[in-house]
């Protein structure tokens, strides 16, 4: 038994003495759930018990000589303490002391018992501890006093009440055999008391076992709600795509048909090895079958006569597995007995285990048309041929003549490019040439420079006139010799200096130069006039030396006049731009123009007009460089005009 | 002004210890003769130390056994002639310009070559100033004196 109850205690965690909970938070529950369950049970209990004490005083009045005291005891002590616990059962705080509070009023009416049978005599002294067993009863039983309280309670009431018994007055044996049934009775309603309890405790951690479980299970309903609802919504979306797809799927099949319909072609599937036939409508259509035949076992005699065997070779190769697939052009007949060209493509699309194919699908299209075109083109390839080869062996002979001609112009092409390396190497050779002028030749013509000067500078009292007048001529020289050195090697380096295009003012261009020039003789009477010039695409420096040795040649040239002319024109012919500078100079004859633009070339003396002939052969060199063309006209003591053309060239 | 030929003799024949303001490589003597000449017309006594080729050159600034930089030879300017017999003027001017002793001393090139590969060459090497030898002795004489003034006095140098 006490086996039993220590593993009850264990299991519902309940100490077996004071039937505590061991957890203190099951136990706060507990007892707040027995409170309120308690609470309107114990005020009727203990409104009887009130009722009881009274009609008790009846008892006492037949039974008791001074009934006084015991009354007063019952309606001034004991009466009005339930009382009081009773009206405290209404204030807030009740649920704190409780338990106190009954405990204590039960010990004030066993006391109050006691002391009535301390007083009493016979026979209350001797049966009245009854009243003390209905007050323990009443404290197990109705009024919820718990058992630790009860026990608490029985052992300070019990003996007391005994010894009372035994001292009240001489003992005897009923008195003993009224102790003993007394104890006995309180000792078996305490167990009693113990089990009520136990049980009540146990149904408690049972509801709140259940209570637990309960929200749990609403946890899983409340996830198994979500989840049904997330299921819900993706099948929901699912039966939208479902239905999208079912769409598609049908504005696709109309497309395939209307595809099949606009272009004549027939879509089937063929099944081995029974060759059995299944097609759609518009098979019947291309063949002008009846219109409910969808099913149709093959028939060979279908196809015409010249292509059969090729046909069934086909059929025969992808039964035996050597081929997948069928592209065969061929005649079939339609219902109507007409031969009908057609096409037809196909893939075997399922093979039993063994790999043998089982079925196959494909398309054939009305090719009859075109086919007819395809013989009648082929009759006029036919006849074009021979036309052709007849031609050809004419064309032999003239193309035998024309090997000949290629490959003398192989022999030329040979020899020019020989040549043009040549070419080549000579300008390298050239190149080196003139770096070596420019250091080789300056070096020298520095050194006759220096000492003439320093024969000068040092000198120059020990010199005679003419020795001064020989001096200053060797400076001249070598002065003017350097600047022909600087020409001629600013000659050679353009053919070799890299084109820099840019956009260019020519108006602007010609301008600033003429102002340059003009700046240098401010004595000069100059008429310059522009027109107006466009802006081109080309190497601004390079021209910048074109219009300097025009302009300062049209100012050399017109020095002996009093008011000099130079008007600048401009005109747009053939793709060209074409400037001219013309001046009212002496000119020149044109008889001696074709030396106009050599380098070295002059047509005046140098004591006329000074110069090297460098500058126009240099003019020359840049305008070829832009693929343009130089040219004057002149006729003596009658001005010159300068012609230069640009070709129009694009931003590239 | 016989004391112009007894200045340049007395500098070809310098003491390697002493110091030098300026290192002219130039192979021409006319040339060399002209630009001491310069100078001096300008008034201006800096040392000049003259060698004739690209090899005496680096000989001078670099010891020829242990490859040392000579400190004491540490020229304040140097002018160098592109066409040179041996090294070349570009080919010494590569040689000072690489080598961390010697790539702050200041180099100009004085030559008759204006051609643009030269002149292209010697700035990508890190050429410090480019003259091309004027032809007009006036104007040569005021060019390379004012260049010098710049070199030595103007210019603000590395403190070493």
């Amino acid at each position: 038994m006490a086996k039993r109850l220590r593993d009850i205690g264990k299991t519902r965690r309940l100490n077996p003495f004071t039937l505590n909970f061991s957890s203190p938070e099951i136990e706060m529950e507990f007892r707040e759930d027995y409170f309120s369950t308690s609470l309107a049970y114990l005020r009727i209990s203990f409104l009887f018990g009130i009722v009881f004490y009274a009609v008790f005083a009846l008892l006492d009045f037949k039974v008791v000589t001074n009934y006084l005291p015991f009354w007063f005891i019952r309606f001034s002590i004991i009466i009005p303490v339930i009382l009081i616990v009773l009206l405290l059962s209404y204030t807030r705080n009740f649920h704190r002391y409780w338990q106190q509070a009954i405990a204590t009023s039960i010990l004030i009416s066993g006391f109050g018992i006691i002391l009535m049978i301390y007083w009493a005599d016979f026979p209350a002294d001797r049966t009245y501890h009854f009243g003390l067993s209905l007050v323990l009863i009443y404290g197990y039983v109705l009024i919820k006093l718990r058992f630790i309280y009860n026990v608490a309670c029985n052992v300070i009431l019990t003996p007391t009440c005994i010894i009372m018994m035994h001292n009240s007055s001489l003992p005897s044996k009923l008195t003993f055999t009224n102790s003993f049934f007394f104890l006995t009775i309180n000792l078996t309603v305490m167990i009693g008391g113990y089990f009520i309890e136990f049980y009540i405790r146990q149904e408690y951690y049972n509801r709140h076992l259940l209570k637990l479980e309960r929200a749990k299970i609403e946890k899983y309903n409340r996830n198994l709600e979500r989840v049904v609802l997330d299921r819900t919504r993706e099948l929901k979306q699912k039966v939208t795509v479902l239905s999208d797809t079912k769409e598609a799927l049908h504005d696709s099949e109309q497309l395939l048909k209307r595809a099949f319909d606009a272009t004549n072609s027939a879509i089937w599937s063929l099944r081995f090895p029974e060759l059995q036939f299944q097609f759609r409508e518009v098979f019947n259509k291309l063949l002008h079958f009846e219109k409910k035949t969808a099913y149709q076992n093959f028939s060979y005699d279908l196809v015409h006569d010249e292509d059969r065997k090729d046909f069934i070779c086909e059929i025969t190769h992808i039964m035996q597995g050597k081929s997948n697939t069928v592209d065969f052009e061929y005649r079939l007949q339609n219902a109507a007995g007409n031969w009908l060209w057609v096409h037809s493509w196909g893939k075997v699309a399922d093979f039993d285990s063994e790999g043998k194919p089982l079925r196959m699908v494909g398309t054939t299209v009305d090719i009859n048309n075109r086919k007819l075109t395809e013989l009648e083109l082929e009759e006029i390839r036919k006849n074009l041929k021979e036309s052709v080869e007849n031609r050809t062996a004419s064309l032999m002979e003239s193309q035998r003549a024309l090997v000949f001609l290629m490959e003398d112009m192989e022999t030329t092409s040979q020899k020019l490019e020989s040549v043009n390396q040549l070419l080549e190497s000579v300008n390298k050779e050239l190149e080196s040439f003139s770096y070596s002028v420019s250091h080789d030749l300056k070096a020298p013509l520095r050194a006759i420079n220096g000492f003439a000067a320093a024969l000068k500078e040092d000198y120059f009292d020990l010199l005679g006139d003419d020795g001064r007048d020989f001096i200053n001529r060797i400076e001249t020289n070598a002065t003017k010799m350097g600047t022909l050195i600087n020409d001629l090697l600013e000659f050679s380096r353009l053919g070799r200096k890299q084109m820099n295009l840019c956009e260019t003012d020519m108006g602007a261009l010609f301008q600033k130069i003429f102002n340059e020039l003009k700046y240098e003789i401010p004595y000069r009477d100059i008429f310059f006039h522009i027109n107006s010039l466009p802006v081109l695409y080309a190497d601004e420096n390079l021209l910048r030396q074109v219009i300097v040795n025009l302009l300062s040649n049209a100012i050399k040239f017109t020095s002996t006049r009093d008011k000099a002319i130079i008007r600048i024109t401009y005109q747009f012919v053939d793709k060209e731009h074409i400037f001219s500078v013309k001046d009212n100079g002496v000119g020149f004859d044109m008889a001696y123009s074709n030396k106009l633009f050599g380098v070295f070339q002059r047509l005046h003396s140098a004591e006329e007009f000074e110069g090297y002939g460098v500058g126009l052969s240099l003019v020359k060199r840049i305008i070829t460089r832009h693929k343009g063309r130089i040219w004057a006209e002149a006729e003596p003591d009658k001005g010159a005009t300068f012609h230069f053309s640009l070709p129009e060239r694009k931003k590239d | 002004m016989q004391s112009i030929f007894i200045c340049v003799k007395h500098e070809e024949d310098i003491e390697m210890n002493e110091k030098t303001d300026i290192l002219l490589v130039e192979d021409n003597h006319s040339d060399a003769f002209l630009f001491i000449r310069a100078l001096r017309k300008k008034s201006i006594t800096e040392v000049v130390h003259t060698v004739r080729d690209g090899v005496e050159a680096i000989d001078f600034l670099f010891d020829k056994k242990s490859g040392n930089f000579n400190v004491h030879h540490k020229p304040k300017v140097i002018f160098l002639d592109l066409k040179l017999p041996k090294l070349n003027g570009l080919e010494v001017l590569e040689i000072i310009k690489k080598d961390h002793r010697t790539n702050t001393i200041p180099v100009v090139i004085l030559t008759s070559s204006s051609e643009d590969s030269d002149i292209n060459r010697a700035y990508e090497l890190g050429v410090n100033s480019y003259l091309v030898k004027p032809v007009d002795m006036n104007f040569y004489t005021q060019t390379i004196s004012e260049l010098t003034h710049y070199w030595l006095k103007m210019n603000r140098s590395l403190n070493t």
